[in-house]
């Protein structure tokens, strides 16, 4: 098609789709560099951020495993300093609760009587709190209220039951009913609250 | 002439009872009996168990006393406060218990 024009015509075209071959290439050459300087800072960024991302998960982490580490730390002293050295007083008072049974000798107490028996009762709890409770204040305020809680509500029932209720202790099956029971729940929940304690503050 | 102020335990106790036991009780009884107010405005306060009460236990105390020992501490507390307390059960063990334990706990926070 090209022969058919003119020579000088045939030169225009020519040097046309030279430069719009050069233009194209040029074109083709700045996007590919344009492109390529995209995926470089485009790569580069994500990087950055995954190196930043990887950084920040490694301290997390570290401060995750220090935290552990002083959990344990912490769960550890609990165990050998608080727990294990008073498990004998813990195990005292709740047998001491127990020998009330044998205490309570008549179906119908006197008023003396209800009222040395309540005083034995609490005389016991403030034991275990001097020896025991107070401990845990400085180690966790909230296991400290959780364990005095479950004390006092042991110890109020009682005292209700033995001052107030009137009832007919020496039958096993009531005062098991409103006395042994009790304290089997609460040394059971003791235990599990003393058990469930993770070491944290 | 010193300005005595009187709180009867017998005006706060639940009918029929013969005991004051836990700690909500403390509370209400402390609130309802004003107390700290008492205290306060007073020179002596004097608190009047019912004589066939059988048992008043740390737990009431604690709460019911909180205040006023923690403000007082337990020299002025006990020489401020006078329990007049003529029948078989007698409150000094117990409050001797509950003064410790508000001590003790207060001293907990303040370190």
């Amino acid at each position: 098609m090209i022969l058919l024009f003119s020579d000088s015509t045939y030169i225009t075209n020519d040097t046309t789709l030279t430069d719009v071959s050069s233009i194209a290439n040029i074109v083709i050459a700045a996007t590919s560099f344009g492109l390529a300087y995209y995926v470089f800072v485009y790569q580069k960024n994500k990087d950055r951020r995954d190196k930043a991302t990887q950084q920040q998960k490694e301290q997390d982490d570290k401060i995750e495993a220090t935290k552990l580490q002083e959990q344990n730390i912490r769960l550890q002293w609990f165990k050998e300093l608080v727990i294990q050295p008073h498990l004998p007083d813990i195990n005292n008072f709740y047998n001491q609760l127990h020998t009330l049974e044998s205490q309570i000798t008549t179906v119908t107490l006197l008023d003396q009587q209800k009222i040395d028996l309540t005083n034995f009762v609490k005389a016991e709890q403030s034991n275990l709190r001097k020896s025991f409770i107070d401990v845990l204040l400085g180690v966790n305020p909230t296991l400290y209220n959780e364990i005095k809680n479950n004390l006092d509500a042991l110890i109020d029932s009682i005292t209700t039951t033995i001052i107030d209720d009137g009832l007919n202790l020496t039958h096993k099956p009531t005062y098991e009913r409103e006395i042994g029971s009790k304290i089997a729940y609460s040394r059971n929940d003791l235990i599990s609250k003393v058990y469930n304690y993770k070491g944290t503050i | 002439m010193s300005n005595i102020k009187t709180i009867n335990l017998q005006d706060y106790r639940t009918p029929g009872s013969r005991v004051f036991t836990g700690r909500d009780r403390g509370i209400n009884v402390r609130n309802a009996s004003k107390i700290d107010q008492l205290e306060a405005e007073s020179d002596k306060v004097i608190i009047k168990i019912p004589e066939d009460i059988g048992s008043i236990n740390p737990s009431f105390l604690e709460e019911f006393l909180n205040n006023v020992v923690n403000k007082l501490q337990p020299e002025a507390f006990f020489t401020k406060f006078e329990f007049e307390n003529n029948g078989r059960y007698k409150i000094v063990n117990d409050l001797q218990e509950a003064v410790e334990r508000i001590l003790r706990e207060e001293t907990a926070l303040v370190h």
